[in-house]
């Protein structure tokens, strides 16, 4: 599915991403990432996606090679995201926007997104007017428009209460079960992660520390020492 | 569960801003056809060559408007020198007529897809700029065309300092030539052209075009995200911007038989500017109406002998006053009266009106 190879980012002399390589294999898996701030997790994301390009490695989705080709090709491939800071169409309302994206990308059943996504109270609302959490879900709509095979969620979850964030990642798991979708997930709430994850990568520093089941990454000792601390 | 069932049954993979259903079609063609009429009868009621002269002016000046208030509504994009596209196209007319030796229709056809073509290659470099930049480039392209075509070297061609008079052979549209140097003659030439500028610019916005292009004036990283290609469709609403222009500086080169170097001035672009900010953006009309507006202002202002100061007082008074134009401020008067909330309404509703 998504295949990952010594990719590495670097803003000057800093290098943010290095070597990092990864394997999602299958569809109806969440694989979280996670780490401390600065750990690399969203950049690491924006060079999957193609918003930043990567200044070594190569990312292939179905055995093709991605790295070169633009952001809406990626998109039009199958590969879709949602952002840190939510990404939505301000001053349209949420159908027109969903029914937008729907219409160019062929979607049929953008129902059964809306309904998923719990979106039909907020469907005719102006989406920029409307709770911060119903935002959230739309920029997640938006992504899961026209069925995609993978999805890059950057923290889903942020600015979320706990209860808020366990439904979501409810929301998330049917989701990729169903859709049979392939979710890469940043994720500032680990507990959500390692109850949710199926597979995880945990980033410190730009490496990969651990990879692996849930708990096979918690007991990681280099995962403890760098994130979890002592108490995980 | 009903809205979801609401919105199985709308099929909504079809995009809604095409919520113009036959009804309200049929009432904007039936406005539409009124207004084209209304307007033709024009000479008949207004009271003298004087006036219909400056109506003609305003329409051709609200050609202008409307292509940067369209380019602003769909892109966000303002124009500075939109001087450059009506200017540059009264003189490729006039180069047409005077150095080709074409007749008046080839000469306009050959205007029209010269600037249609230049326009696109020039916008293929510059839409990619920022909002402010790219004002600055089309400035900059407008003050460049002029001091080209005032350089000595080419003065055989484009006249120099002292412009190109022309005369045409033939017919345009039945129209002679002494004809369209009348207002009375020239009017309909004006109005219709204005008419059709303001229905390609309203068709254009209830597109599903004109709604991708708002959407990525809205967040254009979503729409990439989102798969549409960004640069294509702006690139189109410049080209179509410029080909607005191109035609009020084509009807300018019919009605005045004259390209000068002050066409490619700031002042000219910044008289449709102003318009188009009196008249306010979100609507077709409304530049239209500015250009009007501005127009009238113009005349009563220069008889006091004070143009230039009480044009800048009233143009900073409406501003100030009307910070959506004066049709924003219309519309909004409508539907207040109407009971429907303006700001109630979306981008994707928001087509130009």
């Amino acid at each position: 599915m998504l295949r990952v190879e010594n990719l590495s980012v670097a803003y000057g002399s800093v290098r943010a991403l290095d070597d990092v390589s990864l394997e999602v294999k299958e569809g109806g898996v969440l694989h979280g990432i996670i780490g401390p701030n600065g750990a690399g997790k969203s950049t690491l994301m924006d060079a999957i996606t193609g918003r930043r390009k990567p200044t070594r490695g190569r990312v292939y989705v179905d055995g093709r090679d991605i790295t070169s080709l633009s952001v809406a090709r990626r998109r039009r491939l199958g590969m879709s995201r949602s952002f840190q800071r939510t990404s939505i169409f301000p001053g349209f309302r949420v159908g027109e926007q969903l029914e937008l994206v729907a219409s160019h990308l062929g979607e049929k059943d953008l129902a059964g997104i809306v309904e998923t996504l719990n979106l039909g109270d907020v469907y005719g609302e102006i989406a920029d007017k409307i709770a911060y959490g119903d935002q959230r879900r739309v920029d997640i709509a938006l992504a899961l428009v026209g069925r995609p095979t993978l999805m890059l969620l950057d923290e889903p979850a942020a600015g979320l209460s706990t209860a808020e964030t366990t439904v979501l990642f409810e929301h998330l798991a049917a989701i990729v079960r169903d859709r049979n979708v392939a979710a890469l997930v940043v994720e500032h709430d680990v507990e959500a992660v390692f109850r949710f994850c199926d597979t995880i990568t945990a980033l410190d520093l730009g490496r990969v520390l651990a990879q692996g089941a849930p708990a096979e990454v918690r007991k990681d000792p280099c995962v403890i020492a760098a994130y979890l601390g002592t108490a995980a | 569960m009903e809205a979801l069932q609401g919105i199985a049954a709308a099929s909504p993979s079809k995009p809604r801003s095409r919520r113009t259903g036959p009804a309200d079609l049929f009432r904007t063609l039936a406005i539409g056809a009124v207004m084209i009429l209304v307007g033709l009868l024009a000479p008949k009621a207004v009271p003298s060559s004087y006036y219909l002269g400056l109506l003609v002016n305003a329409a051709v000046l609200g050609i202008s408007a409307v292509s940067i208030g369209f380019l602003a509504h769909q892109s966000g994009l303002m124009m500075f020198g939109a001087a450059a596209f009506t200017g540059g196209a009264t003189y490729l007319y006039a180069i047409a007529i005077t150095q080709f030796g074409w007749n008046v229709m080839a000469a306009s056809a050959f205007t029209l897809l010269a600037s249609t073509l230049l326009s696109a290659a020039i916008g293929a470099l510059i839409v990619r700029a920022r909002p402010l930049p790219f004002a600055m480039l089309t400035l900059a392209l407008a003050q460049m065309l002029r001091s080209f075509v005032l350089i000595t070297d080419f003065r055989p061609i484009t006249g120099g300092d002292d412009g190109l008079p022309l005369s045409f052979e033939g017919a345009f549209f039945g129209f002679s030539q002494a004809q369209l140097s009348r207002p009375e003659g020239f009017w309909p030439v004006a109005w219709l052209s204005l008419c059709g500028v303001m229905a390609l610019a309203w068709a254009v916005g209830k597109s599903p075009t004109g709604q991708a292009l708002r959407a990525i004036k809205a967040n254009e990283e979503r729409m990439r995200f989102s798969g549409f290609d960004t640069y294509g469709p702006r690139v189109l609403a410049f080209t179509l911007a410029s080909f607005m222009a191109s035609l009020a500086g084509l009807l300018t080169g019919l009605y005045t038989a004259f390209a000068s170097p002050e066409l490619l001035d700031f002042s000219t672009g910044g008289n449709a500017l102003v318009s188009t900010l009196i008249g306010g953006v979100g609507t077709v009309g409304g530049p239209a109406l500015g250009a009007l507006l501005y127009v009238i202002g113009q005349d009563r202002f220069g008889a006091t002998g004070n143009l230039e100061f009480l044009t800048g007082l009233g143009v900073v008074l409406v501003i100030y006053v009307f910070p959506d134009g004066i049709m924003g401020f219309i519309r909004a008067g409508a539907a207040k009266l109407s009971g429907r909330e303006a700001s109630g309404r979306s981008e994707g509703e928001n087509a130009s009106r």
